[in-house]
């Protein structure tokens, strides 16, 4: 199932357990599940709703509030260090910095009562130490880096103030503005129009190629998943289904699940 | 009494929502959510209408239902002007058009069973307790659920069976239209299949005509028989649905087209022509065709005049736009 | 699974319990008549066949509490139960329709809303004439007001909802959709809010009672006795304690109890 790999990989999860408490008693949410990211690639993790996918992502900086909470077992190996057995002040270190987040609703994943530039900054001086003003001009670098226009304005702007597309943009900024290593992205264009998501898919293909960036993106569409991985995670109720390279899952899938999947998206009404 | 070939024939309709400020509320300004609509949904067919958030068409929706009054314009049901069915006659309206939603899960009361749900669209009209059952069961059956749904509620059904049961409720009268607001959206992609494809049996077996909201271009095209395109609420193209991923003229059309992600990774190479800018506010509507901003083949006029919906002669296309007329 | 999580609200609702037995079977458990004068054991203190002693009368207090607790839980609850059909209505009314019926109710109710309600109950007590049957009319009428402000926010949330929607587009009456569809669904706010009102109402009667506005002098309301305690607190504090502790008991009661229920209804923390 897994493809060769010549390089060490950037991030590395094996056997990842993740147990929830439930008023039925416990439940497994994710079933060993394992999987690689590579330096400078793109890790597509596919599934519908209860797969896990969004678990998964989360998991990977123990951002899953407790409760419902219960356990988490495996290994989420980062720079040769299990994330998993990190403290709360280790993990600090690593989120934002390293490891960024990108998330689907930006109008609750961005503070409504900062403007984009205060947060930009905060996040920047979170993990340097330089003044304001060097932050600030970095975050006008950020926001015309993303494309956003009149990038000096737009730093004065609350989130409600500017569109559905600016706002991704924005938060995409944000989760760039420490050069972290790898980007988390979950659902990041699934609120957005057709043709805003073209632009933001457009968007991330730039960076990897002008950043090196590895990414995980996470989302229930195929189609997206086929203009952005590399590699692709089909997750289905918490387990791996399918697990290997974007050409040989979508050219020769080998899961009734993952064939289903693909037939919905290539043909029409079923 | 025989029907019209149009079940709703639109004419220059126009929604405007007044902005209040100030402390005497006084209007500020407007938003133009619908510009100017020229539409006509044929008997017995699927029509569609697509086009991104903040288009119009969930507005358009609300305005053929009756939730909504038109500010100008004339909306015709039956060749019957909407505005002047009130009371008994309205009543009888809602016998003749149903509406399904996009959220299965806020469509349906959380605090009533699914027999009061749906029993209560007959009951209303007063046919009696057993006619009711026997209508309730029946409609059930048809939209594949099991009897004893009847005495449960909606938190106990999956996103798909809700949805059905909505489904359920908009066809225990028989209607003749369906409007049906992105009714898969929120559905699993398995899902989505499989609820087009009971839509289409129902149609069939109810003699329907369907007119259904999406911004699922691939859905559409497959699903109807036609399809209208709407951008800042006006409907810049119409055609055949199998000639809307192929055959479109409009650029806006062509820029959603082309910006549907591809399936075939191997073809990821390839450059797409990436529409830039974004949708400009309702509020500030742009003089001209209100796509000129954005357009890659606009000239002078487009900047100035609003192009009409025309039809192309000789072919059941019409389109808005200055390139072509 | 348990009720309600917050083991409070079990002490609160046993409490509640506990008072309206006594309210309801108070001739049969009162050791005493309530009205009973007994001059030679006037302000006896706690002790042998007066657990709670006697007041200024010779009357037995416990004996009193227990009437008192009728006074109490019967205005309580019939100020509520009118307050909260009327705030409904009007609250319904409002929310649904909104336009001109919305903005005059809603200057009322801020006009309302506007003096301090302890003073308007007062003045309009003094108006009417001291009485119970005042107590309760005064207190409705200026009661109904958190009820309709909390309905008609409530409906203004519920009625874009999809499902109140989809019963207006069904033909049927905005009766039918206002009692049907929207009232279901706010009824488990508009209890958490009557249970809240319960104890304010029971702190207003007792307050307007140890104004001397409220029973006449003699019944055994437990505003009454406080106010009836005040005079000898230093010498027989007994007097005023027992019936201060019964307000208190009762207040925070109806309090627990509503901050369970509004946890048990709320989606996040509880169920619906």
């Amino acid at each position: 199932m897994m493809h060769s790999q010549e390089t060490k990989p950037i991030l590395e999860v094996n056997d990842l357990c993740v147990v929830f408490k439930t008023e039925a008693g416990r439940a497994t949410i994710l079933d060993k599940v394992s999987f690689k990211l590579q330096k400078n690639k793109t890790l597509g993790i596919v599934g519908e709703s209860g797969s896990g996918k969004t678990i998964t992502a989360l998991s990977v900086l123990n951002l899953i509030p407790s409760p419902p909470l219960d356990s988490m077992s495996g290994e989420i190996r980062f720079q040769g260090e299990n994330l998993l057995t990190f403290t709360k002040s280790q993990l600090r270190k690593v989120r934002g910095n390293r490891i960024a987040y990108i998330f689907q609703e930006p109008m609750t994943a961005l503070n409504p009562v900062l403007t984009i530039g205060d947060q930009i900054v905060e996040m920047i001086r979170a993990h340097n130490s330089i003044s304001k003003k060097e932050a600030r001009d970095k975050a006008v670098h950020l926001l015309t880096e993303v494309g956003i226009t009149s990038p000096i304005q737009r730093l004065k702007n609350y989130p409600h103030e500017i569109s559905g597309g600016m706002r991704q943009r924005a938060m995409i900024a944000i989760a760039l503005s420490c050069d972290p290593d790898i980007l988390i992205a979950d659902e990041p264009t699934t609120a957005l129009d057709v043709t805003i998501q073209a632009q933001v898919l457009d968007l991330f293909k730039y960076l990897i190629e002008s950043r090196g960036m590895s990414i995980i993106f996470v989302t229930h569409d195929l189609g997206v998943i086929a203009e952005i991985a590399d590699d692709i995670l089909v997750l289905q109720a918490g387990k791996t289904i399918e697990y290997d390279s974007i050409d040989k899952v979508f050219h020769d899938p080998q899961h009734p699940y993952t064939q289903k999947l693909l037939s919905l998206i290539k043909g029409g009404v079923a | 009494m025989s029907h019209p070939l149009e079940i709703f024939t639109l004419k220059e309709v126009v929604k405007h929502y007044p902005i209040l400020g100030g402390i005497f509320k006084r209007k500020v300004g407007q938003v133009r959510v619908i510009n100017g609509i020229n539409f006509a949904i044929a008997r017995g067919e699927i029509t569609g209408l697509v086009g991104e958030s903040g288009c119009g068409k969930s507005t358009l929706a609300k305005l053929l239902i009756k939730l909504e009054e038109s500010t100008s314009g004339t909306i015709l049901f039956n060749d019957r002007p909407l505005d002047l069915i009130k009371g008994a006659e309205k009543k009888q309206f809602y016998r003749h058009v149903q509406m399904i939603f996009q959220d299965p899960l806020s469509s349906l009361n959380p605090r009533m069973k699914v027999k009061d749900i749906v029993g209560e669209m007959v009951r209303i009209q007063g046919v009696g307790k057993e006619v009711e059952k026997e209508k309730v069961l029946r409609i059930l059956q048809e939209v594949e659920l099991d009897v004893d749904a009847i005495n449960r509620y909606p938190h106990e059904f999956s996103g798909g069976q809700r949805q059905r049961i909505a489904i359920a409720r908009a066809l225990i009268v028989e209607p003749q239209l369906l409007i049906a607001d992105e009714p898969v959206s929120a559905l699993d992609l398995s899902l989505q299949a499989k609820t087009l494809t009971l839509l289409q049996s129902l149609k069939k077996r109810y003699n329907l005509t369907i007119l259904l909201i999406s911004h699922d271009l691939k859905k559409v095209a497959d699903f109807c028989d036609s399809v209208a395109v709407m951008y800042l609420g006006r409907i810049v193209e119409m055609l055949p649905a199998d000639k809307l991923l192929s055959q479109c003229r409009h650029p806006y059309t062509k820029a959603l087209i082309s910006s549907i992600p591809i399936t075939d990774p191997s073809q990821r190479k390839k450059k797409k022509a990436v529409i830039r800018g974004e949708v400009p506010s309702p509020i500030d509507l742009p003089p001209g065709c209100a796509f000129h901003q954005r357009c890659p083949k606009r000239f002078e006029k487009c900047d100035l005049v609003v192009p009409e919906l025309k039809t192309t002669p000789g072919e059941d296309h019409q389109l808005a736009c200055f390139l072509q007329q | 699974m348990t009720m309600f999580r917050n083991k409070w609200t079990y002490l609160g609702l046993v409490i509640i319990i506990l008072f309206i037995l006594c309210a309801i079977l108070a001739p049969w458990i009162a050791p005493e008549d309530p009205y009973k004068i007994n001059l030679v054991q006037e302000l006896a203190p706690p002790g042998e066949g007066h657990i709670m002693g006697r007041d200024i009368n010779g009357s037995d207090i416990l004996s009193r509490l227990i009437y008192g607790a009728r006074i109490s839980i019967t205005i309580g609850l019939v100020v509520v139960l009118i307050s909260s059909f009327v705030g409904i209505l009007l609250g319904l009314i409002s929310g649904y329709y909104g336009g001109w019926i919305d903005l005059l109710l809603m200057r009322l109710v801020d006009i309302l809303l506007a003096f301090p309600g302890l003073l308007l109950a007062i003045a309009l007590v003094a108006v009417l004439g001291p009485s119970i049957t005042n107590v309760v009319i005064a207190l409705t009428a200026l009661g109904w007001v958190s009820f309709a402000r909390l309905v008609r926010g409530q409906v203004i949330s519920v009625k874009e909802r999809e499902y109140v929607l989809a019963a207006k587009t069904s033909g049927q009456s905005d009766i039918r959709v206002m009692v049907l569809h929207i009232l279901p669904n706010i009824v488990s706010t508009v209890i958490v809010q009557a249970t809240f009102n319960i104890a304010g109402v029971i702190i207003s009667e007792s307050s307007l009672s140890f104004l001397g506005l409220g029973a006449p002098p003699g019944t055994p309301s437990w505003g009454a006795m406080l106010s009836e305690g005040k005079q000898v607190i230093l010498d027989a504090p007994h007097v005023s304690f027992f019936p201060g502790l019964a307000i208190l008991l009762v207040v925070l009661a109806f309090n627990f109890v509503g901050d369970g229920l509004r946890d048990k209804f709320d989606p996040k923390t509880g169920r619906e």
